[in-house]
């Protein structure tokens, strides 16, 4: 089976990346923003796996990539979490009205 | 002479000039009822002291001096020097004023301010003492003007009557136009002689020629304070002030200080000087004369007799006779204290000052008719009083001066003197039958409420009556060639005119009969007018000198208000239009500039400030560029 020019999988990846980049920076809901770094997270993934075709033997970048997708349920269950707590806190979710930094 | 001896003199000189100053202090302080009584004793002290004076003078003088001031090597010293006409001056001083105070014990016993006036007195007599004992013209000048200011406090004492006030500021404008040439006199004399110590002067006098100016500036403050023509008119004015005070400082003692004065200066003094001299006392002695003519107040008569004899006295002066002059102030200071203090009596008993309503008093009052007639007769200079004495020797010299000249002219100072006598006679005759007989003429006071005052008042009186005799001056009672005052102060010539005598008599008895048998003329003539107006001499001060004056004031004071004060306020607009130019460069430009900074400032901060705006994205973003941009860099 000829391989895949790892190029492609980089460029979906980079594709990925900048999407949920975008996402990240220009979504107001907090939500919408968390799912804009799984998009990034993921885009990672893809760029671990592509980069696993080098190494059959011992496959670290899908082990690496299982670790990333465990270690990204783990977040988002934290920060789900958080944001119930800010919404309570705040009522609101809108990432422009919570400014608390800004003191 | 023994040393302690001195030292006694200067002790003697200095208590003598202290006592009265401190009296002065002491009694402002003073309740009014030991008042009187302490001023009494100060001055009988003083009079002691002055007796001890004279008794223990040397021959020479003694004098105190110390240094003043120094201004650039020119020395100023205060010199009081103590001589025989200085003496003379002091127990003169002193007698008159403590029968003067004696009398004002009773005449003033209900003023409220009599610890006041007692301390007014005692200034007086300091400032008249430190004139006499006064050893330079400088130190004589501040007594001279101490001397008015005392006249001033005195004439003006009952403040609670406008007319006291205005006379009293009266005496002291005219003096001081007196005293102003006094001063330039006092600065000529350094001008000319480098000192101004009496006795150098004198020493000076003789050899260096005199300038006629010196001499008629000096004489400028014998003009004014021994009421001269033509600043005679602020004398009667000072009429104003109580009897006693008239007594002692405006007959007896103050406006003597002029010719006191004169007989100081006398070396410094030209013959051009000496003959304005002359001309001014004649004149003023028969303005003065003429004035009392038909004067209705009885002090007013007084104060115009006073005017004349003092005229007298320095038309003596200016035709050479110190001696003469001094005489006559001395004889003229007892018998015209002693007639102002009759006349107290009298306005005390009838309760007027106006001749018209009084008359018939020889009746109800006569110790003061007796003593008055005393004094009268030696004002008028009849035989046997003092004045006659001291008016013949006058005459005598005036008439020898009249000789020494060769200018038949100089004969009408000589005649006039002699006609003025006869002056004399009429209105002291007239003043005598109007006051002491013909018909009592008052119907608002009872002439049986007129009575003798008690004998504090009467017993002064009669004193100087007693000293208006001629005996205690000369035995004979014709001439007083024999007098002890001409061993003290040898006359220079002794020229006696056998004529003089006879005829000064035989004026003065034609004067005195007319004087008793005139009717006075219709008080509307205008002979009549021109006496009691003193020769319109106060008219002719408001036009031409009163009303120039005040308009001359007011023209100035239009000036300063449209060009001074327009000078003033137009600069002061200047300022504030100036001001708020800065005001608005300032706002603009300063405070613009400064504000543009802040305004810069904020923006700035503002802008940072916005990059940490809370907003989790805007921080990500910038991450996210940072990154890129240092990614861009490495690689």
């Amino acid at each position: 089976m000829q391989p895949v020019d790892s190029f492609l999988f980089l460029l979906v990846g980079a594709a990925l990346f900048c999407i949920g980049l975008t996402v990240v920076v220009l979504k107001r809901h907090a939500i919408v923003v968390l799912m804009g770094i799984e998009l990034m997270l993921n885009a990672v993934n893809i760029n671990l796996v592509a980069f696993s075709q080098y190494d059959p033997d011992r496959i670290q970048g899908q082990m690496l990539a299982l670790f990333v997708i465990i270690v990204a349920a783990a977040e988002s269950a934290v920060a789900l979490a958080i944001l119930i707590q800010v919404y309570r806190h705040f009522r609101t979710a809108q990432l422009d009205e919570l400014t608390e930094l800004n003191r | 002479m023994p040393v302690d001896t001195f030292q006694l003199l200067h002790l003697l000189t200095a208590a003598l000039l202290g006592l009265p100053f401190a009296g002065f202090l002491v009694l402002v302080l003073a309740s009014r009822r030991v008042s009187g009584v302490l001023a009494i004793l100060l001055t009988t002290t003083g009079l002691a002291l002055s007796v001890l004076l004279a008794l223990k003078l040397p021959e020479q003088g003694v004098s105190i001096q110390a240094n003043w001031a120094t201004l650039s090597g020119i020395s100023f010293p205060i010199r009081f020097s103590v001589d025989a006409l200085a003496v003379l001056m002091l127990v003169v001083v002193h007698f008159v004023a403590l029968l003067v105070q004696i009398y004002s014990i009773s005449y003033l016993h209900d003023e409220p301010k009599l610890s006041r006036y007692f301390a007014y007195l005692q200034l007086f007599i300091g400032a008249m003492l430190g004139i006499v004992l006064a050893g330079n013209l400088l130190v004589m000048y501040a007594f001279w003007e101490l001397v008015g200011l005392a006249s001033y406090l005195l004439i003006g004492f009952y403040t609670e009557r406008p007319a006291a006030s205005k006379a009293a500021q009266k005496a002291f404008l005219m003096n001081r136009v007196g005293d102003i040439g006094f001063l330039i006199g006092i600065f000529l004399t350094y001008y000319y002689y480098g000192t101004l110590d009496l006795v150098l002067l004198t020493a000076k006098g003789g050899t260096v020629v005199i300038p006629t100016a010196l001499g008629l500036c000096l004489f400028m403050g014998c003009v004014g304070k021994s009421a001269q023509f033509p600043l005679l008119t602020w004398l009667p004015d000072a009429m104003e002030g109580p009897t006693p005070v008239s007594a002692l400082l405006h007959a007896a003692t103050m406006v003597a200080a002029g010719i006191f004065l004169l007989a100081r200066i006398h070396p410094l003094l030209s013959p051009d000087a000496l003959m304005v001299i002359a001309l001014v006392g004649t004149i003023t002695t028969v303005w003065g004369g003429f004035s009392a003519l038909f004067q209705t107040d009885i002090k007013k008569v007084l104060a115009f007799s006073t005017v004349s004899q003092l005229g007298l006295m320095v038309a003596a002066m200016g035709t050479g006779h110190v001696q003469g002059a001094m005489f006559h102030l001395l004889t003229h200071a007892c018998f015209k204290a002693g007639l102002f203090l009759s006349a107290g009596a009298v306005i005390h008993a009838v309760h007027t000052q106006d001749m018209r309503l009084m008359g018939g008093l020889r009746r109800s009052l006569p110790t003061t008719f007796l003593a008055y007639t005393a004094c009268a007769a030696a004002l008028v200079g009849l035989p046997f009083f003092s004045g006659f004495l001291s008016k013949e020797t006058i005459l005598n010299g005036a008439f020898s001066w009249a000789g020494e000249h060769d200018n038949f002219l100089t004969y009408i100072v000589p005649v006039s003197l002699l006609l003025s006598s006869a002056l004399t006679a009429l209105y002291m005759a007239r003043q005598w039958r109007l006051i002491f007989f013909g018909q009592y003429r008052n119907e608002l006071i009872p002439a049986s409420q007129a009575h003798e005052p008690d004998w504090l008042m009467r017993g002064p009186v009669v004193l100087l009556a007693i000293f208006s005799v001629g005996f205690w001056f000369s035995i004979n009672p014709l001439s007083a060639h024999g007098s002890w005052f001409f061993r003290v102060f040898p006359l220079m010539e002794e020229i006696t005119f056998w004529w003089m005598a006879p005829l000064s008599i035989g004026l003065v008895l034609v004067g005195g009969w007319l004087g008793f048998q005139m009717q006075d003329p219709r008080p509307d003539s205008s002979v009549v007018q021109l006496s009691l107006r003193y020769g319109f001499l106060d008219f002719f001060y408001q036009y031409l000198v009163i009303k120039p004056t005040i308009r001359l004031a007011s023209l100035l004071n239009r000036t300063d208000h449209r060009v001074v004060d327009g000078l003033v306020d137009g600069f002061g607009v200047s300022v504030v239009v100036l001001a708020h130019i800065i005001r608005v460069v300032d706002k603009l430009g300063l405070d613009g500039f400064v504000n543009r900074i802040a305004w810069l400032v904020g923006r700035l901060g503002r802008l940072t400030r916005s990059v940490q705006n809370g907003r989790i994205q805007s921080y990500i973003t910038a991450a996210v560029v940072g990154l890129l941009v240092v990614l861009w860099w490495i690689l």
